[in-house]
């Protein structure tokens, strides 16, 4: 795949979204985070970039969080267009109450952390 | 292979207590070995998923073989996070079904309550990908996660979840071993305090102190080991097939059911692992009792209540008879037990009794395990 992927909506402005990532050399599967070997095959990955871009297949507010953390805490589960999936914060609060399965979001990484923005969040 | 039998059972009342671990599990085993008419065992298999966090306590096989006064028996400590209880059982039956030994104790136990609730879920926690904690997973935020999937795409109502939690209190309170002993309604559990939406804290199992022990044995007793299978599945939660089913219950139930040579059906009476309401519907399926999807009908027409046609956490289940982590796995196969010689008191079911099934989540499913037992006398 090629590391110069379309930029998401965030073009020309600061939003990265493309993702380090790991395919199997031997079975093909890929992981985001990245690991050394596959848990399908046991081979060995290569590092791949994916595009940050998916649909929440699932979410939920967390009023109850671990120290270092802030409630409300909105994590949700990105199935990424490449197929792989991803356990996320989704950074849209003022859109927290009418969040839908299923719809768009960009991701991007920081700091070993996954950040989900809501595409109709960005477009409006 | 031996055929491995249940020879006697014992168990501590769940909930806060202020004795040790060690005492908790010596009151389970004296228990287990008076009833089941032993002074002495071949071997000792122990359970208890974190001391060395919950208490500062490791190397807990050989300490609590020395307080019980059963050394020098061998001792081993079996560990895979909150179904470690039903993971001794698997250990313990593959060492006798070899013939190698006669009579082994296994007990399990956990000590919860010492360090406070904040504590203890940021130890529950280690058990997820280090990724997922990260982000500020826990076990409740995970379970959310597959609760909101599993509702929209069975069309699940909030009410399923909240009878779960209603029954298994209503059971409980004819339990006297259990932690909860009060019953809850509706509208107590719907306006409890939201933990991870849509899960409230009367869909969460508490944090308890307890401890549960077993004498298994070659020799024939009316309790037999029918079947057990034990599955693993991928830590991290987002990387699993599916967010609505747990792999791992699936693959111990199919070769539980192999080695009983028995369809789900033969069923009698269960103990779902229900650390939070939603999974008891899920794990109802993956264990075969309801399709895909069709648990929320058949609880909310009664199937699996006290008096319906297959009673599901007869005890209270780990919501409400409570979930001291590495004990509750071998908790749920003595509830089988129990019901299955007639024992259980005012919460025996009454019909005829001849299967029961257990089903043991470890971690966020990622090691569970199955077991069915057959009254044979
Ligand atoms: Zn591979």
């Amino acid at each position: 795949m090629s590391p110069e992927l379309t930029p998401g909506p965030g073009a020309g402005g600061s939003l990265e979204t493309r993702l380090e990532a790991s395919i199997c050399g031997k079975c093909h599967k890929q992981y985001v985070p990245v690991r050394a070997y596959c848990s399908a095959c046991r081979g060995r990955t290569e590092r791949i970039y994916v595009e940050g871009r998916g649909k929440l297949k699932t979410f939920t507010t967390l009023f109850v969080t671990p120290d270092g953390f802030t409630p409300p805490l909105v994590l949700g589960i990105c199935e990424l267009d490449s197929g792989t999936r991803v356990l996320g914060e989704i950074l849209d609060y003022r859109l927290k109450e009418s969040l839908e399965i299923d719809e768009g979001v960009i991701v991007s990484e920081k700091d070993g952390k996954y950040l989900f923005r809501l595409e109709r969040g960005l477009s409006a | 292979m031996r055929n491995v039998y249940i020879r006697g059972v014992g168990m501590t009342k769940f909930g806060p207590t202020q004795s040790r671990l060690e005492e908790m599990m010596y009151e389970a085993a004296v228990q287990a070995m008076s009833d089941a008419a032993v002074e002495d065992v071949d071997a000792v298999v122990v359970g208890a998923m974190s001391p060395e966090s919950f208490t500062g306590e490791s190397n807990i096989s050989a300490f609590i073989t020395d307080y019980l006064g059963l050394v020098p028996k061998p001792t081993i400590r079996i560990e895979t996070a909150s179904s470690t209880g039903a993971a001794i059982f698997d250990g313990a039956f593959f060492a006798l079904a070899s013939g190698f030994f006669r009579n082994i104790l296994v007990l399990a136990g956990e000590k919860m309550t010492t360090l406070g609730t904040a504590a203890a879920t940021r130890i529950l926690s280690e058990v997820l990908s280090p990724q997922e904690r990260r982000q500020g997973g826990t076990m409740p935020a995970l379970a959310a996660l597959v609760c909101r999937a599993y509702m929209h795409a069975s069309g699940c109502p909030r009410e399923a979840l909240t009878y779960v939690a209603v029954k298994n209190h209503r059971n409980a309170v004819k339990n006297p071993y259990a932690h909860f002993q009060f019953p809850v309604d509706a509208a107590r559990v719907e306006t409890s305090k939201v933990i991870a939406d849509p899960l409230r804290l009367y869909d969460c199992s508490p944090m308890s102190d307890g401890a549960a022990a077993m004498v298994m044995t070659t020799d024939k007793t009316p309790i037999r080991v029918a079947g057990i299978g034990h599955g693993t599945d991928y830590v991290s939660l987002a990387q699993r097939e599916s967010l609505t089913s747990f792999s791992s219950t699936r693959v111990a139930a199919q070769k539980a059911f192999k080695l009983a040579e028995i369809k789900p059906s033969k069923i009698d009476i269960a103990e779902i692992h229900d650390a939070f309401t939603p999974f008891e519907l899920i794990g109802c399926e993956d264990v075969g009792f309801f399709d895909p999807g069709t648990s929320w009908k058949e609880i909310l027409k009664g199937e699996t209540a006290l008096d319906g046609p297959l009673p599901v956490n007869p005890s209270g289940g780990l919501k409400a008879r409570g979930h001291p982590v590495g004990a509750s796995g071998l908790a749920q196969i003595i509830e089988i037990v129990w019901q299955l010689r007639g024992h259980a008191g005012a919460r025996q079911v009454g019909k005829p009794l001849r299967y029961g099934l257990t089903q043991s989540v470890g971690g966020m499913a990622t090691s569970n395990i199955v077991t069915i037992l057959e009254k044979t006398g």
